[in-house]
């Protein structure tokens, strides 16, 4: 039983864990991309499609902690069953 | 990975049986109808087409049009708009598809991971046939370099960061979208539960369902509407940088 606390206690610090180091890399590149906005503003398109698809390419890996989240949130009845059982 | 998820309102009232869920799932039957919409929308824009527009579906198709021969001349260069039915199709179908998921009742085909693997695949499949088109049999030297000897090794290489391709495009949407059906039934289930509270008096519980509907509820559906049009945009961007990189010659690169 108390392996399924520390289960359920740790899967909430997925999504926080990779939330903030992605907050710090999306951080750096929108710093950059600001600054060679202001250094060239005739630039601004090209370095704002960059800007984006490089965002998305960030945001993904958060996302598949979530979604890890998601599958493994699913299991927890299950698993309080499984250990219940034992 | 999870069954087909159904709406999000299922969370809170089931709406669909079981059985109905198994063996015809709504994102499937979502998935037809946005087919159906966009082929309407396509057959409306170019009926009894005229020189100066007088009707509204012809202006918006040309103003579509428009809209994706630009982005494809910029991301794939001169010559850009050859890909333009791809690009456009798919970021129309992903788009209404998206967004179909905010409405009650209904289910993004995207938060499943069966359509956007297809979509995926035909993105990367899509982007291959182009180079190969564009360049025959020199497409194959984009999976060969280096020294003579170390060429099957490269091939393998740029073969996993094909499927890498393919794996991130497909997880990054369907992530994104189920992700957003997820938290706005959640956010629902939330509040059923105040609602459910019965040892709180009616008085308490109103205004709480109410704060919780206008800050928390729909917010989050206008936070699905933002991300509904990044994803899509985010996919058809990487088709095309994927085309780009798929057609563009040696000489141009330099």
């Amino acid at each position: 039983m108390s392996f399924a606390a520390v289960f359920a206690a740790v899967l909430g610090l997925a999504v926080p864990i990779a939330a903030a180091f992605a907050a710090t890399a999306q951080g750096k590149v929108g710093a950059a991309a600001m600054e060679g906005i202001a250094r060239q503003p005739e630039a601004a398109g090209d370095i704002g499609r960059n800007l984006i698809i490089t965002l998305a390419l960030i945001e993904a890996l958060v996302i598949y902690a979530l979604l890890t989240f998601f599958m493994l949130f699913g299991n927890i009845p299950t698993l309080i069953e499984r250990l219940g059982q034992l | 990975m999870e069954e087909h998820a159904g709406s999000w309102i299922n969370l809170l009232v089931n709406l669909e049986p079981e059985w109905l869920q198994r063996y015809l799932p709504l994102g499937v039957v979502t998935a037809w109808l946005v087919l159906l919409m966009v082929v309407l929308m396509a057959w409306l824009g170019t009926r009894r087409m005229q020189r100066v527009p007088t009707s509204g579906w012809q202006t918006l198709g040309e103003w579509a049009y428009n809209l994706c021969i630009n982005f494809c001349r910029q991301i794939i260069g001169p010559g850009g708009e050859r890909y333009a039915p791809l690009i456009g199709t798919l970021f129309a179908y992903i788009l209404i598809m998206n967004l179909t998921g905010l409405v009650p009742g209904f289910a993004s085909p995207t938060a499943g991971l069966n359509m956007t693997l297809a979509l995926a695949l035909v993105a990367v499949v899509g982007a291959g046939i182009c180079g190969a088109r564009a360049k025959g049999w020199r497409y194959l030297e984009h999976f060969v370099d280096g020294p003579l000897p170390l060429w099957p090794l490269m091939a393998l290489i740029h073969l996993i960061g094909e499927l890498a391709r393919v794996l991130s495009l497909s997880f990054r949407l369907f992530g994104n979208i189920f992700a957003k059906e997820m938290v706005i039934g959640q956010v629902l289930v939330f509040l059923g539960s105040i609602v459910a509270m019965h040892q709180l008096s009616l008085l308490l519980r109103g205004p709480m369902v109410l704060g919780g509907t206008l800050f928390l509820h729909i917010p989050l559906l206008l936070l699905g509407l933002l991300v509904s049009l990044i994803q899509a945009v985010v996919f058809v961007m990487l088709t095309a940088a994927y085309i780009q990189g798929a057609v563009e010659t040696h000489a141009e690169s330099h």
